[in-house]
């Protein structure tokens, strides 16, 4: 009855949102076609935005719209595509239309970002934040784990670290912190971010061995669209005194194209809700970006790219330690190639050679070691660093309406991590720990996408992976230590780990349909997970060691989907349930003696199984033209089967709610965000306490002057409310009330 | 003139923030030179650098050098005997030699109970010996080395007197049942991290000699003070009797630095006797 009540409300609003204008009548008329494929889209929904009524296209993807002679914008969407908006002048007649509409990465992927605007596709999200974080942040499902004001790392549906894939291009970039201080996401400013490419669930088998999401921060590349382009921000936020600029260049001539990024920011110590400001949480940060790229005619490009990030003085006030200096070195080099015309089996290509280097000096000599309750009395500098290369190809195919592509992935990573401990008490001897021992990682793997539209409804997906890793521990030290820990001969491992997916997506009418999708997919183990050794846990405040029998978690999953998408509104429903075994914890470490002092001591280990299980609803309506209302839920709910207890780092159910209005200069948002209090914790797998809710409201607005000049400014956290996110380490607090302002220009 | 403005402002504002933006860039610190990494010992350093010649002596043709790795200590030390032929210092190979260490405590002649060795000399006329050094408690002990051996059917002997540092290697105790006893830490020799033997012997003191021990069991307990009231311990496995007064288990030190490593000694159906290993330092 509640249901009927609230389709009738939905339709009168659909109703009244209309206006009708009596005069000549004009035909917009058309084919729409599958950009991919180029066979007929039938039932695409064709609408003209602040008209009533529309059409849709017919099985050979035609369509023919009465529209009064105008100026008019034709809106044509169907479900499994993006959605593609036309402007048309009928003041002289019909207009004929040829659409090619770009399929979504089958059903799965949040994102999509293309152009100057960073857009996420999710109907919910805001699209005016300015940093990599803020704009994952607005998928529903998607959480970060806090450790500062700094680099967060991001948990899908409350899966994170080893069991999400994420990566630069494709790129693999392996922190180098192994308090991971340092997630892959922090490289990537926002002003190189082309495209951000979320998977959510382990349905992407293409980017790495994973089973709860991907992400794929795809960065800007050289446009040959302008001779010459530069772009500048400079922004501010008062919570931190946080301070940034950003500029970008763009040159072509020829068919040789360049591009070069630099931003800066810096950040105070920040100041949560309570007017405590919290110390030793400041940071400052540059990025630098060049890519190169020439055009060799026939569809093939070369392009070469170096990123550079270093963040500096980044403090971590939960932690025991700062960042001293946090240094990624990324190099790329790569070959595309696109078919320009003609029939042919094979589409596109691209290759991509690359390596990066990851430095991390952490060191506490900003602190007061002599009183805290951890490793008190000492100082504790740490260094880790990776080296990894890899190469990463990409093939496309198309026979008639099957398309496949074929994705090549291997590189190798080393790693290593250690610490001095030098102690202020006097007759305690410097101590040296050995965390990571130049640990040796190498993995191939082959994955396979086949897609293919069974008819006109519905469309299929089938997708596998297949990884072989072998990898070892090469510094002789850690060798004898993890041998003998272990009683082990060698520490050499191979794994050969597979993995399959499939989805089928179904359209119920234009502007509806529903998609199933299943998985039964692994990962690997992460190098810390295998042959770590004494890694503090700020979960949990035990030190971990890796197990090198360890085992890959294998994951059986399942999602149903839905997506509505009119004219006026757009809904967009997830429910899935994931059933994980060889769950990779921390249990108790039967090698060492726990002591009468606060050391504990736990290794990584499987448990027999675990479930995750939630829903994601999101969705935007249309409340009056260039008013749009706004609104997400999101909830996840983990289970240990082993322990009968929650999983850990489990995000509790949270909502978004929003009014935004959109004009041609002027636009203007008041949001809320609230969470629900999380008391299903872990207490016995990681001594993990509850969270209080919080509801905080945000305001944001911006002008554009004219092309070139535009102001963005707002205030978050409106009321000043102290409160953390579960997912927070140690608690820490949320920004308070934060003014900001972002003044950007371009020519 | 208006236009003009309008094409100069933007330039000039991207141009600034690009110029402040090439100006941050540099700014990320050299921290190469800050007090923590320069404070970064090599741990490999900290190992000792090679053999010392400790004293040389020559008769009947032969000359033959004692060289230590470390300063000799009670407890067990490895050292090296170098063989060559005098004047030339041409080294003697294939030449096994018979040791004898011996010391005077409390008016009585003890003779260490353990003497490894590695005979015959090697190519270089080289061959190691670990000897135990066992004594009392306090300054250095004076030790007599006889060192004996055949040489083309001649026979020829070496004296070598020697002082014989204190050590914690070597602890002596008095047992619950009143008898005097001497624990000694074998192996490592030198300790390092990582997973290596350990190597403990239990000799009775019995006014004259070293009786070893056969009957004592041992348990563990390796910690490592790391101040503040923390420390924590290291696996192992608990040493087991091997030979004569040897008892051996092996030890994993997870981490360099200070240890301490406590031996519960259980000698036949007496009450377990304690014997604490003290600031030994692991590279």
């Amino acid at each position: 009855m509640r249901n009927a009540s609230r389709h009738t409300t939905f339709l009168l609003l659909i109703l009244a949102l209309g206006t009708t204008v009596s005069q000549a009548q004009s035909l917009v008329r058309g084919m729409v076609h599958d950009s991919e494929t180029g066979y007929p889209v039938p039932l695409a929904n064709v609408v003209v935005a602040g008209l009533e009524g529309g059409t849709a296209t017919a099985n050979d993807g035609s369509f023919r719209l009465p529209v009064p002679a105008g100026r008019h914008t034709v809106i044509i969407s169907a479900i499994g595509y993006e959605r593609v908006e036309k402007p048309v002048d009928t003041r002289n007649g019909d207009v004929s239309l040829h659409i090619n509409l770009v399929p979504t990465i089958l059903l799965h992927q949040e994102v999509l970002v293309e152009g100057a605007a960073t857009k996420l596709s999710d109907p919910s999200a805001d699209n005016s934040l300015q940093t990599t974080e803020d704009l994952m942040k607005q998928i529903p499902g998607v959480d970060f784990i806090e450790r500062a004001n700094f680099a967060w790392e991001p948990v899908i549906r409350g899966m994170s670290g080893g069991q999400v894939g994420l990566v630069i291009d494709g790129v693999k970039v392996i922190g180098a912190c192994v308090d991971k201080m340092d997630p892959t996401s922090a490289y990537v400013e926002v002003e190189n971010l082309k495209k951000l490419e979320l998977t959510k669930g382990g349905f992407d088998l293409s980017k790495s061995s994973q089973i709860g999401g991907t992400v794929n921060l795809v960065t800007e590349k050289p446009s040959f669209d302008k001779p010459f382009s530069m772009s500048a921000e400079t922004g501010f936020e008062s919570a931190s005194m946080q301070r940034r600029v950003r500029t970008v260049v763009n040159g072509s001539r020829g068919n040789t194209s360049v591009r070069a990024s630099l931003s800066y920011r810096k950040a105070d110590d920040f100041m949560p809700g309570n007017g405590v400001r919290i110390t030793n949480s400041g940071f400052a940060k540059n990025n630098t970006k060049f890519d190169v790229t020439q055009r060799l005619g026939a569809g093939h490009r070369l392009s070469a790219s170096v990123l550079a990030d270093n963040a500096w003085g980044v403090g971590y006030p939960v932690l025991l330690m700062d960042a001293t200096l946090a240094k990624a070195r990324i190099y790329s080099l790569s070959h595309s190639w696109l078919r320009q015309s003609g029939a042919g089996l094979l589409q596109s290509s691209e290759t991509r050679l690359y390596t990066n280097t990851v430095d991390h000096w952490m060191d506490d000599y900003a602190r007061d070691v002599d009183q805290r309750t951890v490793m008190r009395s000492m100082n504790m500098p740490m260094y880790g660093y990776t080296r990894t290369s890899g190469v990463i190809s990409e093939t496309a195919m198309r026979h008639g309406k099957h398309q496949m592509s074929v994705t090549l992935d291997a590189y190798q990573t080393k790693s290593f991590g250690d610490m001095w401990m030098f102690s202020t008490l006097p007759n305690i001897p410097d101590m040296y720990l050995l965390n990571l021992g130049d640990i040796l990682v190498q993995n191939a793997a082959v994955s396979a996408e086949y897609r293919v539209p069974v008819n006109a409804r519905l469309k299929a997906r089938g997708s596998v992976r297949l990884d072989f890793s072998h990898r070892d521990v090469q510094n002789e030290t850690m060798q004898s230590i993890l041998e003998g820990r272990w009683g082990v001969a060698d520490l050499n491992r191979n794994y050969v780990v597979p993995g399959i997916s499939g989805a089928l997506e179904y359209a119920l009418g234009s502007a509806t349909g529903i998609r199933l999708s299943v998985a039964d997919v692994a990962r690997l183990p992460t190098h810390v997970e295998s042959y770590g050794h004494y890694i503090y846990n700020y979960t949990d405040g035990y030190f971990y060691s890796g197990n090198p029998d360890i085992r890959p978690e294998r994951s059986l999953q399942v999602e149903l989907g839905f997506e509505r998408t009119t004219e006026v509104y757009g809904v967009r429903a997830s429910a899935f349930a994931n059933r994980i075994s060889n769950y990779i914890l921390g249990s108790s470490d039967a090698g060492l003696i726990a002591d009468a002092g606060t050391y504990r001591f736990r290794v990584f280990d499987n448990i027999s199984a675990a479930t995750l299980i939630g829903f994601e609803v999101s969705g935007a309506m249309q409340l009056v033209p260039a008013v749009d209302l706004r609104g997400a839920i999101s909830y996840t709910r983990g289970q240990n089967l082993e322990f009968d207890e929650p999983l850990p780092l489990i995000p509790p159910l949270s909502t978004k709610l929003a009014v935004a209005y959109t004009g041609d200069r002027f636009a203007a948002e008041i949001e809320s965000r609230a969470a629900m209090p999380q008391n299903r914790v872990a207490r016995r797998a990681a001594d993990e306490d509850g969270t209080d809710g919080y509801f905080v409201l945000n305001l944001r607005g911006s002008y554009t002057f004219n092309d070139r000049v535009a102001f963005t400014a707002g205030v978050s956290n409106v009321f000043n409310v102290y409160y953390h996110e579960h997912l927070s380490f140690g608690n820490l607090p949320a920004l308070g009330r934060n003014v900001f302002g972002t003044l950007s220009v371009s020519i | 003139m208006t236009e003009c403005k309008q094409r100069t402002f933007p330039v000039v504002l991207v141009v600034g923030v690009l110029l402040a933006g090439i100006q941050s860039a540099g700014c990320a610190p050299d921290i190469s030179d800050t007090d923590f990494y320069s404070r970064h010992p090599d741990p490999v350093d900290a190992q000792p650098t090679g053999p010392v010649l400790l004293e040389k002596k020559a008769a009947s043709g032969v000359a033959l050098a004692v060289l230590r790795n470390d300063q000799v200590h009670a407890g067990y030390n490895e050292l090296i005997l170098r063989a060559a032929t005098e004047g030339t210092d041409e080294p003697i190979v294939g030449v096994s030699f018979d040791v004898v260490a011996s010391t005077v405590i409390d008016g009585a002649t003890y003779v260490s109970p353990i003497i490894d060795d590695a005979s015959p000399s090697d190519a270089a006329g080289e061959v190691t010996l670990g000897i135990l050094f066992l004594q009392p408690r306090g300054s250095g002990q004076s030790w007599r080395i006889d060192v004996s051996t055949t040489i083309d059917g001649a026979p020829i002997s070496f004296p070598f007197d020697i002082v014989v540092r204190d050590s914690l290697t070597v602890q002596p105790f008095v047992g619950a049942g009143g008898q005097s006893f001497f624990a000694a830490w074998i192996e490592p020799i030198a300790p390092k991290t990582g997973e290596g033997p350990l190597e403990l012997a239990v000799y009775r003191d019995t006014g004259s000699a070293f009786d070893p021990v056969e009957n004592a069991s041992i348990d563990l307990y390796p910690y490592m003070d790391m101040g503040g009231g923390d420390g924590h311990s290291t696996p192992f496995t608990k040493p087991t009797h091997t030979s004569v007064g040897r008892y051996a288990g092996t030890i994993n030190f997870i981490m360099s630095g200070g240890w301490d490593l406590t031996a519960y000694l259980t000698i036949g159906a007496a009450p377990a006797d304690t014997v604490v290993f003290k600031g030994f330092t692991v590279h």
